[in-house]
């Protein structure tokens, strides 16, 4: 993983404050050493803040997104777990069904250069639309900053905020761990079922589930 | 999709599966003996060889991964045993912990024929798996089958290293007792009665899913009571944890171990 990140790409608070070189290493060596394991994302708590340009240049921010419910999709196409959804039309359906009851829904490839899973915006946009894709957003987190603030560890791997920012579901998008897209009908969708509740001002019932799929490619 | 290149495993009177659709792996069904008696038990095994760079997962994939799954398709009134997988190892697929194979493993398999099963029958299985390396994941499908003739048994070419196969596999110990305590979202676990073994440095591989934090190796040390070892317990364990079965392996003991612990009442 590399550790040449530009000031650019930092996305520190105190940007405008001087910076010395050493403070910028201190933030820098404990922004890459953020296991993925570490549990970043608590559901009931804040959802971790992110802003980023999604691949048509829009500038998205969570604390933007605040009265909207938001799905995060991490995503990455050459990943056949990722296929079982899109082939099947599962995750088109479930885009679909809930961008038009007012979810936003981002669907984000945390993969790097180095790792060979990056895709650049043009790539992402056109495999997007080749898929029928109905995500509000698209974001290239290529140095997986997004991707490690909230622990995404497979493709896929779900998340729901509500209303007020908090996180409702973080896990698998449905109960049977296979590739096999004929599974999906007797599975259980936990996104589904968590949009469901939230938009219906209930609680989450399952809100946390071992999320399956390829490792992200940080 | 590319074929396989054909390497030499030692396996003679296998039939080999059909050309896996993807899954980097080689894969095919290898009988003990060629004949079959109504009503008795036939040795089988399945062997899976994993392309180089790439590997396979265990029942307990870890993180990520995926089991491999067989669909039989059997002669009326037979039935199939288990899959019965080696002792796996543990190694990381990017950033998620796992436990598979890598190389060839033999995959041990009972079938038990009717009690009046006759003539020429044929054995099919379907068997499913995932292959992945660093750079990604690609499933494989592969049919198996073995044709079987009603005899007296004969010990076919693939006897031996199915035999050996077996005697491999995890054995239980009726003298270790096993104790499992929770604590602060540790799991420790103490093994007893196991004076006779050399279990130091021991690693334990969990059937269980969802119980223990597959995060890092779960190594045995010597302790006052026997062996023992604390892991972090799996952070998708759904409360107490009420069964756990484990494989213990290690470079002291000749024979892996199977253990199995239930919560009491």
């Amino acid at each position: 993983m590399s550790i040449a990140l530009t000031m650019h790409q930092l996305n520190l608070k105190q940007k405008n404050t001087m910076m010395t070189a050493k403070n910028m290493f201190t933030a820098l060596v404990s922004a890459v050493s953020l296991s993925i394991s570490a549990n970043a994302a608590d559901v009931g708590k804040p959802a971790p803040e992110f802003s980023a340009k999604d691949a048509k240049g829009a500038a998205v921010s969570l604390a933007e997104l605040k009265g909207k419910v938001v799905v995060l999709e991490w995503v990455n196409h050459g990943c056949p777990f990722v296929a079982k959804h899109y082939g099947s039309k599962n995750m088109q359906k479930l885009q679909e069904t809930y961008t038009a009851k007012g979810v936003v829904w981002i669907s984000i490839n945390s993969g790097s250069k180095a790792s060979g899973s990056f895709t650049d915006n043009e790539a992402f946009l056109k495999l997007s639309s080749e898929k029928g894709s109905k995500a509000s957003h698209l974001i290239a987190d290529e140095s997986g900053t997004i991707g490690k603030a909230y622990g995404a560890k497979t493709t896929p791997h779900m998340f729901v905020i509500n209303k007020d920012g908090v996180l409702v579901y973080n896990g698998a998008i449905d109960s049977k761990k296979t590739t096999e897209p004929a599974d999906i009908a007797t599975s259980e969708n936990y996104v589904a079922k968590a949009l469901d509740a939230v938009l219906d001002g209930k609680a989450v019932e399952i809100d946390k589930t071992e999320p399956y799929g390829c490792s992200v490619k940080y | 999709m590319h074929k396989s290149m054909i390497v030499a495993i030692g396996l003679t009177q296998l039939t080999w599966g059909e050309e896996t659709a993807g899954g980097h792996a080689r894969v095919a069904l290898a009988v003990s003996s060629s004949t079959y008696q109504a009503g008795k038990t036939l040795q089988a095994a399945v062997s899976i060889e994993y392309e180089p760079g790439w590997h396979g997962y265990w029942v307990n994939p870890g993180e990520g991964g995926m089991k491999t799954e067989v669909k039989w398709t059997l002669p009326p009134g037979w039935t199939a045993g288990p899959l019965e997988f080696p002792v796996p190892h543990r190694e990381m697929t990017g950033g998620l912990s796992c436990y598979g194979y890598a190389g060839k493993i033999l995959v041990p398999v009972r079938f038990t024929a009717s009690a009046d099963a006759r003539g020429d029958v044929q054995i099919q299985g379907r068997l499913s798996w995932l292959a992945c390396n660093d750079k990604g994941c690609v499933p494989g499908e592969a049919e198996l089958h073995v044709k079987l003739s009603q005899g007296a048994e004969q010990p076919a070419a693939d006897a031996e290293i199915i035999r050996t196969a077996c005697e491999a596999l995890p054995q239980r110990d009726e003298k270790i007792a096993t104790t499992v305590v929770e604590k602060d979202g540790n799991v420790k676990i103490i093994l007893t009665g196991a004076g006779h073994l050399d279990l130091e440095g021991a690693e334990i591989f969990p059937f269980t899913e969802q119980a223990l934090d597959p995060g890092s190796p779960i190594l045995l040390k010597k302790s006052v009571d026997g062996f023992e070892t604390t892991v972090k317990k799996n952070e998708y364990a759904k409360g107490r944890i009420e069964k756990l079965d484990l494989i213990v392996a290690g470079p002291g003991l000749k024979k892996a171990l199977l253990v199995a612990w239930k919560q009491k009442g």
